[in-house]
């Protein structure tokens, strides 16, 4: 699976949403991305990419598409 | 069930009783013994534990920035961690109020809650992955009720129970249980800091007449743990002989 399709997986399994919802994905725009749903996203993030987040970029991770551009800093290419 | 335990200040006192008690008890978990740093001493108590499964981790808890470079590393490296202790704290000598200079008291907070609150936020993070938890913090009675001539301590402990009470309720939905204990006077290093007249006067005044040995403590912390307490949540448990009476 490339990297896309396991950055797009961890949303979809975490939040049970299909991938057409994803590009204008934000925190909190649905019910699911809650701040417990939050940590749980975060965690299937490093699972996938085996990486730790800093805790800045955990609370600066606010869209699925700002999401891209935080992870790309832990040499994960989308 | 073998678990991953991972205990602060644990080379003396009431850390080392929890990490004796652990090493007794869990022969096939995994703990990970922190530490300032390595000592003969430390190294020969660990030695005279005979168990395999123990991992010393040295790290400065006045160095923030490699503090979560090191608790990073142990979670990167275990995955998996179900029990933390936060046990590391310092009391300096006593001073009033109008006496207790910045330095100490910024160094006090810097061990006793911000150095927890680190710790706690980078290995929740471990335990949400696996959806369960233990944390025990290390609160005291002075946090509770106060205690002559040690502001800065009190007032740290006191931070301690706030922040215990808090996680248990933001932690609860991954099934993270958040307790305190909060020993009376126990017969540690620690108690040399206290000044013999109080010392005397809170032990006159106590219902046991004599100091908690560490090991009381640490059964009290090791069942917090347990599935034993699997209802106990939030709760700060004071553990002092029957309580003082000033």
């Amino acid at each position: 699976m490339d990297n896309l399709k396991k950055y797009n997986q961890a949303f979809i399994d975490t939040f049970r949403i299909s991938e057409d919802q994803l590009q204008n994905l934000q925190y909190q725009s649905i019910e699911a991305w809650d701040s417990v749903g939050h940590m749980s996203l975060i965690a299937a993030l490093e699972d996938a990419f085996d990486i730790m987040f800093e805790t800045d970029d955990i609370i600066d991770f606010s869209s699925y598409q700002k999401g891209k551009e935080l992870i790309a800093k832990y040499d994960v290419q989308l | 069930m073998a678990r991953t335990i991972f205990i602060t200040g644990s080379n003396r006192g009431i850390g080392f009783a929890v990490l004796n008690k652990f090493s007794k008890k869990e022969q096939d978990s995994k703990i990970i013994a922190h530490a300032r740093i390595e000592t003969p001493e430390f190294l020969e108590k660990l030695a005279s534990l005979k168990n395999n499964n123990i991992e010393p981790v040295y790290f400065d808890l006045l160095d923030t920035e490699n503090l979560k470079k090191q608790v990073s590393a142990i979670i990167k490296s275990y995955k998996k961690i179900d029990v933390l202790i936060n046990n590391a704290g310092v009391v300096k000598a006593p001073k009033s109020f109008l006496m207790c200079d910045e330095n100490t008291l910024r160094e006090t907070f810097e061990i006793n809650f911000f150095a927890q609150v680190f710790i706690t936020q980078l290995i929740t993070r471990a335990m949400i992955r696996n959806n369960s938890g233990a944390i025990v913090n290390l609160a005291s009675v002075a946090g509770i009720s106060g205690i002559e001539g040690q502001f800065e301590y009190v007032a740290s402990k006191s931070a301690v129970i706030g922040m215990t009470k808090r996680l248990a309720i933001e932690l609860a939905p991954y099934k993270i249980r958040v307790n305190a204990v909060a020993p009376g006077m126990t017969d540690t290093e620690m108690m040399s800091n206290m000044e013999n007249n109080l010392r005397e006067k809170l032990l006159s005044n106590s219902i046991s007449k004599r100091l908690a040995q560490p090991d009381e403590i640490a059964d009290v912390i090791y069942f917090l743990t347990s599935v034993e307490s699997s209802y106990i949540n939030g709760q700060i448990l004071t553990v002092n002989g029957g309580g003082y009476v000033f």
